[in-house]
C-alpha cells in the first residue's frame, strides 16, 4: 500500500490540543469582523467572516491528516498491508463475480423449470382431451348394433388414446425429472455463498483488529456494523436476522387500519 | 368477478413475473400483461384499459409505492384496484402502503391460496361498493 499523502493547506500547523489552536488569530479576525459589523459594510462582514471560517477549516484539514497517518500507521504496524490490499484488490472482486454467477445460476433454473412447467400444463391439457375421446367411446359401446367392423375401428381408437397416454406420461416423466435436475444449481450456489460468508467473515474480523489498534476498542461491540440509510429498503426478511412481519402479521396489521 | 379482467403484473424479476402470471391463469385470469418496473408500467396503465394491478415495491427506475401513489393521483387511474406483492415485510412498510391506498398486501414468499384469498377479498369490496 503506497502512502497516503494528505495535501495540507498553506499555514497549517500543528496544535497543541490542551490550548485553543491559533488564538491570538481568531482574536484578530474576530475583533476584524467586529469593526465590518461596527461600519455596517456587508461585503467586508461577509469577507473577513470568510477568512474566520478558513481558519477553522485549516484546524480540521491538520486534524484529518494527523488521523489519516495514524491509521496508516497502525494498519502498518499491524501488517495489514498485504491483507487488506489481498481482501480489496482481488478477494472482493472475485467474491462480487461469484454473487453475479450465483444469481445467473438460479435465474436460469428458475426460467428452465418454469418452461418445462409451460410445457407439462400442455400435456396435462392434452390428457384431457384423450379423457373426452375415451368418454365418447365408452357411451358408443352402450349402443346397440355393434358390427364386427364398428367393433374394430373403436379398438383402434381406443388404442390410438392408450399410445397417446403412454407417449404424454412418457414426456410428462422426463419434464418431472428435468425439472428436479434444474434444482442442482442450488449445491453450486450454496457452495459459492458459502465461500463469500467466509470472506466476509475474513473481512469482519481484519476490521475489528484494525479498529481495536486504532481506537480505545469498540465502544459498542453489539451495535450492527452496518444500519440501513434512512430511505432504503428493507429487502427480503431472513428469519432470526431482521424484525419483519410475517402474512398473518401483515393480515392484522390492515385489518388495524380497517383494510 | 369478471375472469377476462386485463390484469397488469409490474415486478423486474422475469421469473416472478411468470410465476404470478401462471398463478393468475390457474385462477382462471389469462389476460394479463408484463411491466418490469413502474416507470413501464406507467405508459402501459395510461393507454390499456387496465382493471388490476400486481406490483412489486422494490423495483428500479419506479418503485411499486411510487406508482401505487403516481395512481391514486391520477384523476382516471385513482380507483384501479392494486395489490402489492413484495419481500418489504416492516411494519412501517405496510403501514407506508396502506397510507398510499393499497388494496391488499403480500409477502413474498408467498402461496397460490394467499393470492386467490386477497384477490378475493379486493373483488368482494369492490363489488359491495358497486
Amino acid at each position: 500500500m503506497s502512502a497516503v499523502v494528505v495535501q495540507m493547506p498553506p499555514h497549517a500547523t500543528e496544535h497543541d490540543p490542551e490550548n485553543i489552536p491559533d488564538r491570538a488569530e481568531y482574536i484578530d479576525r474576530l475583533r476584524e469582523i467586529l469593526t465590518a459589523l461596527e461600519a455596517d459594510d456587508p461585503t467586508l462582514f461577509e469577507s473577513r467572516l470568510g477568512h474566520l471560517m478558513r481558519l477553522r477549516d485549516n484546524g480540521l484539514f491538520v486534524n484529518l491528516a494527523k488521523l489519516t497517518r495514524e491509521l496508516h500507521e497502525a494498519v502498518r504496524d499491524l501488517n495489514f498491508d498485504d491483507r487488506l490490499k489481498q481482501i480489496a484488490g482481488n478477494e472482493i472482486p472475485d467474491a462480487c463475480k461469484r454473487l453475479d454467477y450465483v444469481a445467473k445460476l438460479g435465474e436460469d433454473a428458475a426460467h428452465r423449470t418454469l418452461d418445462l412447467v409451460d410445457n407439462s400444463r400442455r400435456l396435462v391439457d392434452s390428457l384431457s382431451e384423450c379423457t373426452q375421446g375415451l368418454a365418447s367411446a365408452r357411451e358408443r359401446v352402450l349402443q346397440d348394433g355393434n358390427t364386427l367392423a364398428w367393433r374394430s375401428s373403436l379398438a383402434g381408437e381406443v388404442e390410438a388414446t392408450e399410445s397417446k397416454i403412454k407417449q404424454v406420461s412418457g414426456q410428462l416423466r422426463a419434464h418431472f425429472s428435468e425439472i428436479s435436475q434444474a434444482q442442482e444449481y442450488q449445491d453450486l450456489s450454496g457452495q459459492v455463498i458459502r465461500r463469500v460468508t467466509t470472506l466476509v467473515h475474513n473481512i469482519e474480523g481484519a476490521l475489528i483488529k484494525l479498529l481495536r489498534a486504532t481506537n480505545d476498542g469498540l465502544k459498542n461491540p453489539t451495535a450492527p456494523p452496518i444500519q440501513t440509510q434512512p430511505g432504503e429498503l428493507a429487502g427480503p426478511a431472513v428469519p432470526g436476522l431482521s424484525e419483519s412481519a410475517s402474512q398473518q402479521d401483515a393480515d392484522a396489521l390492515l385489518a388495524e387500519l380497517g383494510f | 368477478m369478471d375472469k377476462n379482467m386485463k390484469i397488469l403484473i409490474v415486478d423486474d424479476f422475469s421469473t416472478m413475473r411468470r410465476i404470478v402470471k401462471n398463478l393468475l391463469a390457474d385462477l382462471g385470469f389469462s389476460n394479463t400483461s408484463e411491466a418490469d418496473d413502474g416507470k413501464t408500467a406507467w405508459p402501459m396503465l395510461q393507454t390499456g384499459d387496465f382493471d388490476f394491478v400486481v406490483t412489486d415495491w422494490n423495483m428500479p427506475g419506479m418503485t411499486g409505492i411510487d406508482l401505487l401513489k403516481a395512481i391514486r393521483g391520477d384523476a382516471k387511474l385513482k380507483s384501479l384496484p392494486v395489490l402489492m406483492v413484495t419481500a418489504e415485510a416492516q411494519r412501517d412498510q405496510i403501514v407506508d402502503a396502506a397510507k398510499a391506498g393499497v388494496n391488499g398486501y403480500i409477502i413474498k414468499p408467498f402461496t397460490a391460496a394467499t393470492l386467490k384469498e386477497k384477490l378475493d377479498k379486493i373483488f368482494q369490496r369492490f363489488e359491495a361498493a358497486a
